[in-house]
């Protein structure tokens, strides 16, 4: 501070306050990341104080347990439906567009109120304000950029990627492939230390964006892998072959072939980062639809070793996980979740439409909206919560895609954040 | 400031305390005010800071001190009501007002005024000034945040480094 010379102007004085008063003053702009993000990267002494585990529980004493991980779900309001239809009505101006909405859960670090995405990234060529949010993960959300013009859109698909805390964004150049349209079904976003898992402290950033897709010409699955280093897309091609998609995390996907009298199989595609190698392995267990069957999801456990896959049922969630040792296709059903009746809703066996499931990446969560709740399952610690009541914009949105964003906020500043304090 | 040297002494029905500065000011203030810090409390429970003695507070100076006190006379009386559940809701608007007022000051007269309410543990007037720093913080990028709180200006090493993490992040400098 200019007032007082012995500082020597080296030092700040609001830098090297002591820690309960940071404490104090933090806590005040807590309600907002993005704020303390900003205040990590204004001076070393605060870049450290908040990559500094007890601290940051300080700040946010219950984050990074069951339902806290769940920031908000993002939506788009209006719904493209058919595509072709739907851009050339955007380009005649018969359609109003607005870019994807983020609804926030109570208590959110990302701020009350439901706003548009763009108030979280620079949009300065409106790229986000056609866009359809598909996946997220790891505090990424995957959006799908609708083209204005619909002649350009002919076997094209462009994504659009943003981080809603850091206000990152990234946008592919157009993927030119024949599994376009309503045939790309999987995604994954994968970052720097998926491909070294052992960098521990560095920070993470996007590295790479997997999609899956049918062909109708060949009759299989194709992988698009694009690389965030060289902005281009590559593809590789698997031998499984009219397959549902269920769910994916991280570079795996589960899909599910109907069998005739029979339980349908269940089949884990799964790409190998670091050697770039894909694989298409049958699961020794199956699915019981006529016991109420409403989806299957992939997880990855909260270490990021195993693998767990959990059916939804009407009454109970099974869930199976994969079993160290030798064999990797060794798995056991490890719980069953029950789904109290107070959670249930009558309506639900005979509108199945309005109860939708949504798998929540990595954390093992699942999200179930009821017909006027959100609640989340924690697979791993077989809680079930409740998370708020389910909005009238969400409610009405059940044909539309929604998006749950999942982070672990204090690993997100840690492991981010981690890296630039040591430098 | 003057207000609160009276210079009545003990006439008055309400105790008086002199706290000393660490510049030797004398500041005699009545002990209801006083004891809003935790840490004088206890001394004036025991009967300290009367007379001639007074309490030396070597870690305030006088101008933080006057200010300190400030704020202390005027939250005394509905400090002292516990609570105040028979305060009037303009008695409250008024001390907001007052709060308002009284934190809209120069950045190191609140650095000094922070740590004060700190080393005193004055509670209401360490989450005033808390308050204060954390609205100059929020909606700021990392630089405006650094000009708001008066931080000195980067090295040319750190510029570099804020700018490769802004940069990083996808975010303008400014």
């Amino acid at each position: 501070m200019a007032s007082t010379a012995a500082d020597g102007g080296t030092t700040d004085r609001a830098a090297v306050l002591p820690e309960d008063i940071l404490f104090e003053i933090f806590s005040r702009v807590q309600e907002d990341a993005r704020d303390l993000l900003c205040c990590a990267f204004t001076c070393k002494p605060w870049l450290r104080l908040f990559t500094d585990r007890s601290f940051l529980l300080r700040l946010w004493p219950d984050h990074g347990h069951g339902h806290r991980r769940l920031l908000g779900f993002f939506f788009q309001k209006n719904l493209y439906g058919n595509r072709k239809m739907a851009i050339k009505k955007h380009a005649r101006r018969y359609y109003s567009v607005s870019a994807p909405t983020f609804l926030p859960t109570p208590g959110s670090p990302l701020g009350p109120g439901e706003r548009a995405i763009t108030s979280f990234v620079a949009d300065d060529d409106g790229a986000f304000s056609y866009a359809e949010p598909v996946a997220s993960r790891n505090g990424f959300v995957l959006m799908r950029i609708m083209p204005r013009k619909y002649h350009k859109t002919k076997g094209q698909v462009v994504f659009g990627l943003c981080n809603p805390i850091t206000g990152e964004r990234h946008v592919t150049p157009p993927l030119d492939c024949a599994c376009h349209g309503h045939c790309v079904n999987g995604y994954a976003i994968l970052m720097d230390a998926d491909h070294s898992p052992s960098s521990g402290g560095r920070h993470s950033a996007f590295s790479q964006l997997l999609l899956t897709g049918y062909h109708d010409d060949d009759g299989h699955v194709h992988l698009h892998v694009y690389s965030a280093a060289t902005r281009s897309w590559s593809a590789l091609t698997t031998r499984c072959h009219s397959a549902f998609l269920l769910g994916a995390d991280d570079a795996h996907w589960l899909y599910y072939t109907p069998r005739y009298h029979h339980r349908p199989r269940l089949y884990i595609l799964g790409f190998e980062v670091t050697t770039a190698r894909v694989s298409f392995t049958e699961l020794p267990f199956s699915f019981n639809f006529s016991a109420g069957w409403s989806s299957s999801f992939l997880c990855v456990s909260r270490d990021g070793n195993r693998l767990s896959v959990a059916s939804v049922y009407a009454m109970q969630v099974d869930v199976w996980t994969q079993q160290d040792g030798g064999d990797d296709n060794q798995w056991l059903c490890t719980q069953g979740i029950k789904i109290p009746p107070k959670v249930r809703h009558p309506e639900i066996y005979t509108y199945s439409r309005r109860r939708k499931c949504s798998f929540l990446n990595r954390g093992s969560l699942l999200a179930l909206y009821e017909c006027d709740n959100i609640f989340v399952v924690d697979i791993e610690s077989n809680d079930l919560e409740r998370v708020m009541v389910c909005p009238e914009s969400l409610l009405h949105n059940a044909y539309g895609t929604c998006v749950p964003l999942e982070v672990d906020i204090l690993e997100f500043f840690i492991v981010r954040l981690g890296g630039l304090s040591q430098g | 400031m003057a207000a609160p040297e009276s210079g009545d002494g003990n006439n008055g029905a309400a105790r008086m305390v002199t706290l000393i500065s660490s510049d030797n000011t004398r500041f005699e203030v009545e002990a209801a005010a006083a004891s809003l810090s935790q840490t004088l409390q206890l001394t004036i429970l025991d009967g300290g800071g009367g007379g001639g003695d007074g309490i030396p507070l070597p870690n305030v100076d006088s101008a933080t001190l006057s200010k300190v006190l400030e704020y202390c006379i005027k939250h005394a009386p509905a400090a002292a009501n516990g609570g105040a559940p028979n305060a009037t809701a303009v008695d409250r608007a008024e001390l907001e007002r007052f709060d308002n007022e009284f934190v809209n000051i120069d950045q190191s007269v609140l650095y000094s005024l922070i740590m004060a309410a700190h080393n005193l543990e004055i509670e209401g007037l360490q989450s005033l000034v808390a308050k204060k720093v954390a609205d100059m913080i929020k909606g700021k990028s990392p630089m405006e945040i650094r000009r708001t709180l008066g931080f000195p200006d980067p090295t040319p090493e750190e510029q570099a480094e804020m700018n490769a993490h802004m940069l990083e992040y996808g975010w303008a400098y400014e």
